[in-house]
């Protein structure tokens, strides 16, 4: 991927330069640039530079004015939000970090937390060693249409995630055609009418752990891939030599190799975990009871339902601080790794 | 070499994967291709084929209207987000202003956050401005997110161009516009092509953001008006299928066009690399 972009850059840049070769001469003769002709007045070499800048900030502008009114200020009101007990309308009390501790002490938000945390299983390390499984026996067995496969694992990414939800609820129902049930009964597996998968307290999380797993697993294939093409076939000949087999090799060879790769899939999977609102409050809302509830869903819940703004922004802002955490803590890790 | 039933075993765990991946996306085609009317059941496969469920969707279920306001939103945020972007990209990378560096981090850090951070701030911020429940509120704050990666993605693309093309052509007397437009930017239209895809795929895929800004229906996005749909037509599964179907179809089409420019687009947006 690396050497393709840089290709592609060395190209270009020498396109550019001709351009930039025939602009120079003609300028003048170019219609409609008024007080634009001929060369601009001789500056030193300090001035140039000032008059770049002033260009520089002007372009930089309209960004600055963006992030900071709708990125950097909304964090500030977050961060200030989340110390007051307000319910939006009225007057706001000031509360310290209560709102902070209420997400160790609820029953609730302590819930939602642990079931974040075990959907971060689902969301990212099933389909990661999944991937990475895959993307080894397609290297050993040099299996053609690498193409195909890569293009089709990785559909699921670009549906709409209700759409994707609405699906789901559909396959996972108690019975029916074409049914995960369905399918059970069919090959005599289960009853006609099964476990409805997103609706029983046992497996509810389960069932949406699945769903996030099959989400990913395409994400994290073509993440992998590029990775193990990278490594030097002569590695794998040398350990075949040595004796090493299937495991051992994959163990020895693949995953220290792609280590870097497993890292970044495991963060943007991570990452992406923790913005399940879409997923979840599409296909359960939560529930049955609190057994699917994320912290995403009750920011919405809190915020915009039931007017705890204060404790809605203590969780939103535990959740940057989480998502901080784990892409820092992932590349910390592999960067000592390493050395 | 492998043995033939370890080539086979393994062809068959590939296949089987990716019959797993698709087998939702029969589904929903299957399902939406039924007769409107028919099918309460649930998922379905033998029957006539119809179109009567997409026209049931596009025109009863207002399908058209939402795909109408989708269409104002994505494009919306895409070309203003890519144009500043651009703009800032190549203050950052090249012309270099002192300071500009911490736009950069600053940029970084934003995309970062989570919509969840910042959603109540932004409702409370465009109650205070009056502009709830209109384009403005859904538009605003994707445009602020994206030009946060784009300004960072952006960066990246144009530090591969070297500094003294772009300083060369300022001293020829091309006014810094016209070198960024005419000279620059065609020389990294990969990289805007990749980040105007990955907008696209994220804008259009948005729900937390309209659900929370709009609550007239004449100005749902599509995600909103399919999950609202889905509330009142939880039995018409052929309607809602092709509902589906249709609020799919743009990113799948768009990725299929560019399915590889999209894919290598993820690694540089990546953070951790």
């Amino acid at each position: 991927m690396a050497a393709q972009k840089t290709a592609v850059a060395s190209t270009g840049s020498a396109t550019a330069a001709t351009k930039a070769g025939r602009g120079g001469g003609p300028r003048s003769t170019r219609p409609g640039r008024p007080g634009r002709s001929g060369p601009p007045p001789a500056l030193t070499v300090a001035g140039r530079k000032r008059r770049d800048w002033l260009s520089g900030y002007l372009f930089l502008a309209p960004a600055v004015i963006f992030i900071a009114a709708l990125i950097l200020f909304p964090l500030v009101k977050a961060a200030q939000y989340s110390m007051q007990q307000w319910d939006g309308i009225g007057i706001a009390k000031w509360v310290g970090f209560s709102n902070y501790t209420q997400i160790v002490t609820d029953p609730v938000e302590r819930g939602s937390v642990v079931n974040l945390g075990i959907l971060l299983i689902f969301y990212s390390l099933i389909p990661t060693a999944l991937a990475l499984v895959t993307v080894n026996l397609m290297r050993r067995s040099q299996q053609r249409g690498m193409g195909f496969f890569r293009v089709v694992y990785f559909l699921p990414q670009t549906i709409v995630t209700v759409v994707v939800a609405i699906v789901w609820t559909w396959i996972m129902a108690p019975s029916g055609t074409g049914t995960i049930n369905g399918l059970l009964h069919t090959v005599g597996l289960g009853p006609a009418t099964g476990t409805a998968w997103l609706g029983d307290f046992n497996t509810a999380l389960f069932a949406v752990g699945f769903i996030a797993a099959w989400l990913d697993f395409g994400l994290c294939f073509v993440l992998l891939l590029p990775g193990i093409q990278r490594i030097p076939p002569e590695l794998y000949e040398a350990a075949r030599v040595d004796g090493a087999g299937l495991i051992r090799e994959f163990f020895s060879i693949t995953v220290p190799m792609l280590r870097r790769d497993i890292g970044a899939a495991i963060t943007i999977t991570a990452v992406g975990a923790l913005q399940s609102f879409t997923l979840i409050y599409q296909a359960t809302n939560g529930g049955p009871g609190y057994a699917t509830m994320v912290p995403g869903l009750l920011v919405y819940r809190d915020a915009f339902q039931l007017g705890a703004v204060g404790s809605a922004s203590a969780l939103g802002i535990a959740m940057a601080v989480i998502i901080f955490a784990i892409t820092f803590g992932i590349r910390a890790l592999i960067e000592r790794n390493a050395t | 070499m492998l043995s033939r039933t370890e080539r086979v075993i393994c062809l068959l765990i590939l296949v089987g994967a990716a019959v797993v991946t698709l087998y939702p996306m029969i589904v929903l085609i299957s399902t939406g291709l039924s007769p409107v009317n028919s099918n309460s059941g649930g998922i379905s496969f033998a029957h006539p084929l119809s179109l009567s469920a997409f026209r049931y969707a596009w025109v009863n279920g207002d399908f058209s209207r939402y795909m109408l306001n989708t269409v104002i939103v994505t494009v919306s945020v895409v070309v203003v987000s890519a144009v500043i972007a651009v703009m800032a990209g190549y203050s950052i990378a090249l012309a270099r202003p002192p300071g500009a560096r911490w736009v950069l981090y600053a940029a970084v850090f934003g995309f970062m956050l989570p919509v969840e951070a910042l959603i109540v701030p932004w409702y409370y911020q465009f109650r205070t401005v009056g502009i709830i429940n209109t384009y403005w509120s859904m538009i605003l704050p994707q445009v602020a997110q994206s030009i946060a990666f784009g300004t960072f993605w952006m960066y990246v693309a144009f530090r591969s161009i070297p500094r003294s093309l772009s300083e060369s052509a300022l001293i020829d007397g091309a006014s810094p516009l016209s070198l960024l437009w005419r000279i620059l930017v065609p020389n990294v239209a990969p990289a805007v092509k990749v980040m105007a895809a990955l907008v696209f795929l994220w804008t259009w895929n948005s729900f937390l953001l309209p659900l929370v800004m709009v609550s007239n229906q004449s100005l749902y996005t599509v995600t909103v008006g399919l999950s609202t749909f889905q509330g009142s037509h939880f039995n018409n599964y052929a309607a809602l299928a092709a509902g589906s179907c249709l609020a799919a179809l743009p990113v799948v089409v768009v990725y299929l066009l560019a399915q590889r420019s999209f894919i290598s687009g993820l690694f540089s947006g990546s953070l951790v690399e």
